[in-house]
């Protein structure tokens, strides 16, 4: 592990507090030396992304990037950063928490206007600034997102502290067809028991309702977790934990496009944006199940035209270091000559059942998740 | 001295005229010319004859000029009294300065001189006792004189005679020397500005000048002191150039030389003139003059030469006829094209050879029948060779018919042993004209005539040089208006050096901010450009510009000074090459208010030119504005652009500093709450940010630290790129010890005390220096840093 990534190791409130104040420190050391006052992360760049041969997941670089008072913007960046590093110092001492949302409408209330957020993207990115600069969570600074994470269902008990005491849920029973709706802090959880064979992380809502009306959970024994598009870091923590506690397999179900590679991608090797958390978040031994490429030609599936967006996001994806390997280059490749995408839910033009009863459990016997024989 | 020889050129143009009617009359028809027009414009122009007048004098006798300029209203008429502190004037000269037009007047020599631009004092006097009858009055006094003399003088006009009235002696004088003159004449104040611009743009060129001007209904003297104390260096008179005389002038200095060829006239009474270009000259008057000789081309078989040569000579012995006709044969051929007069060379070479060899007689006689013979001959065959000749001059649309019937009747028209080219434009004109007539589809346009005209003048006729001596003497040409025009185009075709530039005094960049710095206070930059010499037809000029900045205009738009020889133009901005000049070039990009990138920029700022040469050309005789010759409009551009590019980086300098200090401003009021916060959160001192200020500007940081013992340390810190230069002063109620070396203290005269010290500080260096200094509280310090823009020092003063 190198210095610029955080271990998935629990870090007391002293801990956090020390860490960033630490980052203070160098901006007031600076002042005080007569230089300028700046701090230094690591470059979030996808050239300035690294895999990690001992954690298997890619972390940063040594690239880094400056925001120093040197010029008026940076000066202004800098100023929003000790603004709200200070705030988060007294929220951690006061025991209090918030979610990103308040941080941003928070700024309202800064002595000077020039602290003030834009929106509430630029919050956002100053506190992934803070947590690669400390290398303290967001979670750990007691700060949260405003959604939940999203639905897991399948043969899986767990315990989880709630405001109103600890709950034991069976996430197959004791839940309705919705699932059960992961917290916005996966570690207030408990993974009792399971007697699941295999993760099955997928994108749309459609196909996640259609696995479950099917009964495709009780079937294979399978924990289908609902992605919703790209998926919250609490969704990713949940897969991580699944993964590393209970030894499930994963495999990753989504549309036939570069943006769902995207999704897998995020999942499995981390996101550039967050490399610093990647130990955290990524989940290396997941698989890409489908939709691929080869299964447009082979099922006849409807498509669309790739749009010039597409096309340039596979481009983009050829040199992404984390697609490097065979797989992702064929992938890339045939689709970049068929010019063609699907969706998930294209499989339906073979009719409603023919994803449980013969694409998933196909693939996935080849993959190894099941075996019918 | 006033009232040296004035402008060459009006008395060229006049010259004639003054001859023969009275100067009345003269007067009378030329009131433009001579810049009384009007009455408002005549208060003008008499100030200006008078004050140039009165610079002329004082600059060659070498004396720093003090000026009095006074204008009376008196009801009916004015007063002009201008006084100087020249040389003063004898006796003698004083009725043919103020009571004689055009005295003086000489051609030829010549240097940069105001004079060049009026007709002279005299003409203000003419003015005067024609709208008021009055006589001028003159007092003068020169170094020798115990007392000034007192003159009255007016003109006859029926003989342009002085008439000296009065002569009186024992008169007192307000300088050692000098000359005032006073005349009436008919005047208003509708010109005021004119007249304004032309007092205070006569200040800032002649800025070793002090000028008084005291007006009417104007209480106070306007004036303006000089700003140098140094003249600038005399004109030296040269030769004026074969490119720059006119005819009359050209007339004048054959009839007074004392050379009697032309070879001696040009090399002694031009500038750059050698035996060489002399004769270029010459060569150029033989082809104006005289012409061409007509050459005919050897196209013809040896044997056919023979015949004819044999056929001509007779009872010569038949072994010397053959062997003439054989050697003269292959002469021609060797010649390939000869002319008349080489062909009688070529058979008088020849006949002296036979003669000598063969020991027999070829006399005049002889010879010319051989030459009648032959030319014939010459002419008759030579049709073909015109036709290709042609046919390479005509490629485009060409009528191979027509040209062909033009090259013969051109081929049996050309026979003429001379002729001037104006002669050969006219016989292929007609030659043209029958060819067109015979063959309807050719047609010979104005290009193709003269490139038919070039290419026969140029191969098919011969100049024959002649020596000087074979011309007329200088005294023919003075008598010839003909021949002296000949002279004239021939001097003007032919190619010689650029005069020297000696004779040209630049007022000189230096002397030039600090007569505009001087006259257009209060200005934020000023800046000045002298040009190079160069030359056009024959006069040296040079172009000198200058910029005020942020000073007060006339108008909305900038004010533009346009100089001649020194002189103030004052009138017709709209028409002069000067005003043109600066209105089409597009000045925005220097930081000018020009819309739409031309036009006379709106900004308040002041735009000198000086144009200086020996004849500075005018668009009209009243010389109020710089004609449009190209190669001193470009110069004019240069200099502006060169005085505009140093406004430019001025501008710019200022708009970094601007910028500089509006960002360190901004940084400033973020880094200081940044640093609050981060201290509070830390919860630790906030430390002071002006050190980090510096280095985040890359300013030098200069700080004062009171220390715990009382002793106080100076430190500068250079953040720069550079090495800077600075003086540090520390003023101080009460007095330090233990000063270090370096530094200077002084007492103040309330008793309080000054340290200064000079540091020369490398980028990226601090230096420190200490002095002890207690204070009971009450005492005061001040520190002060100077030497470095406001923008590029960050200061701050602590307690330890």
């Amino acid at each position: 592990m190198n210095d610029t990534t955080i271990s998935p190791d629990e870090v007391s409130k002293e801990e956090a507090i020390e860490q960033l104040k630490e980052v203070g420190r160098t901006i007031h050391q600076d002042v005080q030396d007569g230089e300028v006052p700046s701090i230094d992360t690591p470059k979030d760049t996808r050239s300035n992304i690294v895999f990690d041969e001992d954690s298997k997941v890619w972390v940063y670089g040594d690239d880094e990037k400056t925001v120093s008072a040197n010029s008026v913007g940076d000066a202004q960046k800098l100023m929003k950063v000790v603004y709200t590093l200070s705030f988060i110092i007294e929220q951690l001492e006061q025991g209090k928490s918030s979610t990103l949302r308040e941080i941003y409408y928070l700024s309202e209330s800064f002595d000077h206007k020039k602290a003030k957020f834009d929106k509430q993207d630029e919050s956002n990115d100053i506190i992934e600034l803070l947590e690669r600069t400390s290398l303290i969570t967001r979670e750990d600074m007691n700060i949260r997102p405003e959604e939940s994470g999203a639905t897991i269902i399948g043969p899986l008990m767990i315990r989880e502290q709630t405001r109103r005491g600890e709950r034991m849920i069976n996430c197959q029973e004791d839940v309705g067809e919705g699932g059960y709706q992961i917290p916005s802090n996966p570690e207030s959880l408990e993974f009792v028991e399971s007697d699941a064979d295999f993760v099955l992380a997928v994108e749309t809502g459609g196909m996640r309702d259609r696995l479950v009306e099917n009964g495709f959970d009780e079937e294979y024994n399978a924990l289908i977790v609902h992605l919703k598009g790209q998926p919250s870091r609490s969704t990713r923590r949940v897969i991580n934990r699944i993964n590393n506690e209970l030894g499930l397999p994963v495999g990753i179900f989504t549309d036939c496009d570069p943006w769902s590679f995207r999704i897998f991608s995020s999942v499995s090797y981390g996101s550039i944006k967050s490399a610093h958390l990647s130990e955290y978040l990524a989940t290396p031994d997941a698989e890409y199940i489908g939709i691929r490429a080869q299964d447009i030609e082979k099922y006849d599936l409807p498509t669309d035209e790739l749009s010039d967006a597409d096309i340039n996001a596979l481009e983009s994806l050829q040199d992404d270091p984390r697609f490097t390997d065979d797989f992702w280059q064929d992938q890339i490749e045939l689709q970049l000559d068929i010019e063609k995408k699907a969706e998930q839910q294209s499989l339906a033009s073979q009719g409603l059942d023919f994803v449980t009863d013969e694409y998933l459990p196909e693939r996935l016997e080849e993959m190894g998740y099941i075996n019918n024989s | 001295m006033s009232g040296e020889p004035k402008e060459h050129d009006i008395a060229d143009q006049l010259g004639d005229n003054l001859r023969n009617i009275s100067i009345a009359e003269f007067f009378e028809q030329n009131q433009q010319m001579l810049g009384f027009d009007n009455d408002g414009k005549a208060l003008v122009t008499a100030v200006k004859e008078a004050v140039d007048n009165a610079l002329d004098a004082c600059e060659d006798a070498s004396i720093l000029p003090e000026i009095d300029i006074e204008v009376t209203d008196n009801g009916d008429y004015f007063t002009l009294t201008v006084t100087d502190n020249g040389p003063g004037l004898n006796k003698e000269d004083v009725p043919n300065v103020y009571g004689k037009l055009l005295f003086g007047s000489r051609f030829g020599k010549r240097a940069q001189t105001r004079g060049q631009q009026g007709i002279g004092i005299s003409a203000t006097v003419l003015y005067g006792q024609y709208t008021t009858g009055n006589p001028a009055r003159v007092i003068s006094k020169t170094p020798n004189d115990e007392s000034a003399t007192f003159y009255r003088v007016g003109i006859d006009t029926d003989t342009n005679e002085p008439e000296l009235k009065d002569v009186e002696t024992g008169y007192d004088y307000p300088h050692e020397h000098g000359t005032q003159v006073e005349i009436d004449f008919a005047a208003n104040l509708r010109a005021r500005t004119q007249l304004h611009d032309y007092v205070k743009q006569t200040a800032a060129t002649n800025p070793y000048s002090t000028i008084r001007f005291t007006e009417p209904g104007i209480d106070e003297t306007l004036t303006f002191e000089a700003a140098v104390d140094e003249l600038p260096p005399k004109a030296e008179e040269i030769n004026p150039h074969i490119h720059g005389v006119e005819l009359g002038t050209l007339m004048k200095m054959l009839e007074s030389t004392s050379h009697y060829s032309l070879t001696g006239f040009f090399k002694n009474e031009f500038t750059r003139i050698g035996d060489k270009t002399a004769q270029s000259i010459i060569d150029n008057y033989v082809m104006v003059h005289e012409g061409k000789f007509t050459q005919y081309s050897v196209t013809h078989d040896k044997e056919e030469i023979v015949d004819v040569i044999e056929g001509a000579v007779n009872r010569k012995g038949a072994e010397a006829t053959s062997a003439f006709a054989n050697e003269l044969s292959e002469m021609l051929l060797d010649a390939e094209k000869v002319s008349v007069y080489k062909l009688s060379s070529i058979v008088n070479d020849v006949s002296d050879d036979i003669e000598d060899e063969y020991d027999i007689q070829l006399g005049e006689t002889v010879r010319e029948k051989v030459v009648t013979a032959i030319k014939p001959l010459l002419i008759e065959e030579n049709s073909d060779y015109f036709f290709e000749m042609f046919d390479d001059v005509t490629t485009k649309r060409k009528n191979d018919e027509g040209i062909r019937v033009l090259a013969e009747t051109f081929a049996e028209q050309f026979t003429d042993e001379t002729m001037k080219r104006e002669d050969l434009s006219n016989l292929v004109e007609n030659c043209s004209k029958e060819a067109t007539t015979e063959v309807s589809a050719l047609t010979i346009g104005d290009t193709t005539h003269e490139k038919l005209v070039d290419v026969i003048w140029d191969n098919q006729m011969e100049l024959v040089s002649k020596s000087a001596n074979e011309l007329p003497n200088t005294s023919k040409f003075a008598d010839s208006r003909s021949l002296a025009s000949d002279l004239h185009i021939a001097m003007n075709e032919t190619d010689a050096l650029s005069p020297p530039t000696d004779c040209l005094s630049p007022i000189t960049e230096e002397t030039l901010v600090k007569g505009i710095e001087g006259v257009y206070e209060d200005g934020e930059f000023y800046t000045s450009v002298t040009r190079d010499a160069e030359a056009t037809n024959g006069e040296p000029f040079l172009v000198e510009a200058g910029i005020a900045w942020g000073v007060e205009t006339n108008s909305d738009e900038i004010d533009i000074l346009r100089i001649a020889n020194r002189v103030p133009l004052v009138y017709n901005r709209g028409g002069c090459a000067i005003s043109k000049t600066i209105s089409n070039m597009n000045v925005r990009r220097y930081g000018f208010d020009q819309t739409g990138g031309s036009g006379i920029p709106t900004d308040d700022a002041v735009i000198l030119v000086h144009v200086a040469s020996t004849n500075v050309p005018f668009t009209s005789e009243a010389k109020d504005a710089v004609a449009e010759v190209p190669d001193i409009t470009d110069e004019i551009e240069r200099a502006v652009r060169d005085v505009s590019r140093d406004l430019d980086s001025y501008l710019t300098k200022k708009q970094n500093a601007k910028q500089r200090e509006e960002k360190e401003e901004q940084i400033s009021k973020m880094l200081d709450p940044m640093t609050e916060r981060v201290s509070e959160a830390l919860g630790v001192e906030k430390p002071d940010i002006k050190p980090s200020l510096a280095e985040i500007m890359n300013n030098v940081l200069v700080a004062r630290e009171t220390n715990e013992d009382g002793t106080v340390t100076i430190s500068v810190l250079n953040n720069y790129r550079g090495g800077q230069e600075l003086t540090v002063q520390e003023h101080l109620s009460r007095k330090p010890e233990n000063i270090p070396d370096d530094a200077e203290i002084t007492e103040t005269e309330d008793g309080e005390y000054n340290i200064t010290w000079n540091f020369e500080v490398n980028s990226e260096d601090k230096i420190e220096v200490s002095y002890d200094w207690t204070t009971d509280g009450r005492a005061t310090s001040n520190l002060e840093v100077e030497g470095l823009g406001d923008e590029k020092v960050t200061t701050y003063e602590a307690q330890k």
